[in-house]
């Protein structure tokens, strides 16, 4: 038990030890400022995430974000908690954001300011965040979602077209693809982060004139986003795209499936063997 | 032992399984074994045994009847019988473990492709627990009936409050059943994948 116990010990102190945030360079491409962005993420507080607020802030430094937002499911308070704790600590930008999760359309909102009625219908519920200020995002809309959103494929700002899901179900990425074809919005790409995978795994390049949320939201509705998908996939606005692909570092920020040290590897193993020997020795 | 020592054996099982959550946080959400996140998904799942121990412990007073202990003895019987009440979370701890080894060795971007796999092989450990706390239960001297009243009612109350903290807000009657065609498709996806 002792030895089980020592061992999580060792292997908490190596996966600290390797634990450092990735290089972040500020990137100015055409004259655009780029920022890093994750637009669909969920806290522990209390949107089934698995990250405290706070938590995912710091997580958004070492994964190399520059904003994210924090949606939860038809609240805001805790996006409210992250944007405070990031004020404090001089973190990345933090939006005030909501999941509506009604059936059969998920909305994300971002930039808003008051929590949104999930109750309305989706026309309403989107002229709602307009009215705040913020940007309407078709979250994962797949094709099961398609008919929830017949009434606002004109008014939509983005849609999620670089999902998780994208990486485990090969047919459900020219879905998402199809759908932003239709709506013309920015093209999106978001983590939807409930605590597998890795904050920012999809994330929008976000090309703004001004480093602010202001800014961001700005952006987005000009349209002015890349995003690198499955398969090496880009997808965005033309000149955009051209502009990222011939500075190339884009290309490396978005993936962050980034290869482990040894101390990594050495911090899972030591952690495995010893919570194998916790389980078998002590009772909980 | 005084009561306070009793208490603060109470508070070392709650931290423990606590711990061991906050572990399986940080490898999902990092793929490696990191201080500030083990502490985050610590805090962060405290609610589980927390919800255990409460629905516990209205089971245990349900169970402790007309039996007469008092004082430390109570809070020293109460102390032990929650240390073997969380023994029953073993089946859930070696069934984590082997999702930690799967998480170590898939890349960040499969990760999700663990769903189906999770949603197949949860009824292992839930089974196990039940069949560990049904011993347990007709242990402490009750009758078959009485076991499976108090296995029902311990995870009606438990997972009840869980499933509230957890999904906050979301949780609505719909979502509820909705999640479950969510489920439904997950697993109908996996299978396509598969085949």
């Amino acid at each position: 038990m002792r030895v089980g116990a020592g061992l999580v010990v060792m292997a908490i102190v190596a996966g600290t030890f390797a634990d450092r945030p990735r290089p972040r360079e500020e990137i100015t491409l055409g004259g655009y400022r780029v920022l890093a962005a994750d637009f669909h993420t969920h806290s522990s507080t209390w949107s089934d995430g698995s990250v405290t607020p706070w938590g995912m802030v710091i997580d958004a430094r070492y994964q190399g974000l520059d904003a994210i937002a924090i949606t939860g499911h038809r609240q805001t308070l805790d996006a409210k908690w992250g944007r405070w704790f990031s004020e404090k600590i001089g973190g990345p930008i933090v939006l005030v954001g909501e999941e509506l999760p009604e059936i059969p359309h998920h909305v994300v909102a971002v930039g808003i300011h008051t929590t949104v009625d999930s109750a309305l219908p989706v026309r309403e519920q989107i002229d709602d965040i307009h009215r705040q200020g913020g940007i309407a995002i078709a979250a994962h809309p797949g094709k099961f979602f398609w008919p929830g959103f017949a009434p606002v494929m004109t008014t939509l700002d983005g849609t999620e077209v670089c999902h998780p899901a994208t990486f485990d179900y090969p047919q459900f990425r020219p879905e998402l693809e199809e759908f932003n074809r239709r709506t013309g919005a920015a093209a999106i790409g978001s983590s939807d982060f409930h605590g597998p995978g890795r904050l920012g795994m999809c994330r929008t390049f976000v090309f703004v004139r001004e480093v602010s949320a202001a800014g961001i939201l700005e952006a987005i509705r000009a349209k002015r986003t890349v995003v690198y998908g499955r398969d090496e996939q880009v997808y965005g606005d033309p000149e955009m795209v051209r502009l990222a692909d011939a500075d190339g570092r884009l290309r490396q920020r978005a993936n962050t499936d980034y290869p482990m040290s040894v101390l990594d590897r050495l911090s899972q193993l030591l952690g495995i063997v010893g919570f194998a020997l916790l389980v078998r020795g002590v009772r909980l | 032992m005084s009561i306070l020592k009793y208490t603060l054996l109470t508070v070392v099982i709650v931290l423990l399984l606590a711990f061991v959550l906050g572990c399986g946080v940080s490898l999902l959400a990092s793929g490696r074994l990191t201080l500030r996140l083990v502490v985050d998904g610590t805090l962060s799942f405290a609610f589980v045994p927390l919800c255990e121990l409460i629905a516990y412990a209205i089971v245990y007073r349900l169970q402790l009847g007309t039996r007469q202990i008092v004082g430390p003895a109570r809070a020293g019987h109460y102390a032990e019988a929650v240390d073997r009440y969380f023994a029953g979370n073993t089946p859930w701890l070696w069934w984590m473990l082997a999702l930690m080894t799967a998480t170590a060795i898939l890349p960040a971007r499969r990760l999700g492709s663990l769903l189906a796999p999770i949603l197949f092989t949860a009824p292992i450990p839930i089974a196990l627990s039940v069949r560990f706390d049904w011993r347990l239960f007709r242990h402490d001297g009750r009758s078959s009936g009485q076991a499976v009243f108090d296995i029902i009612l311990q995870r009606a109350i438990a997972w009840s409050l869980a499933t509230a903290y957890f999904l906050g807000v979301a949780l609505t009657t719909r979502d509820f059943f909705y999640t479950f065609v969510e489920m439904g498709q997950e697993i109908r996806s996996w299978v396509g994948t598969m085949l």
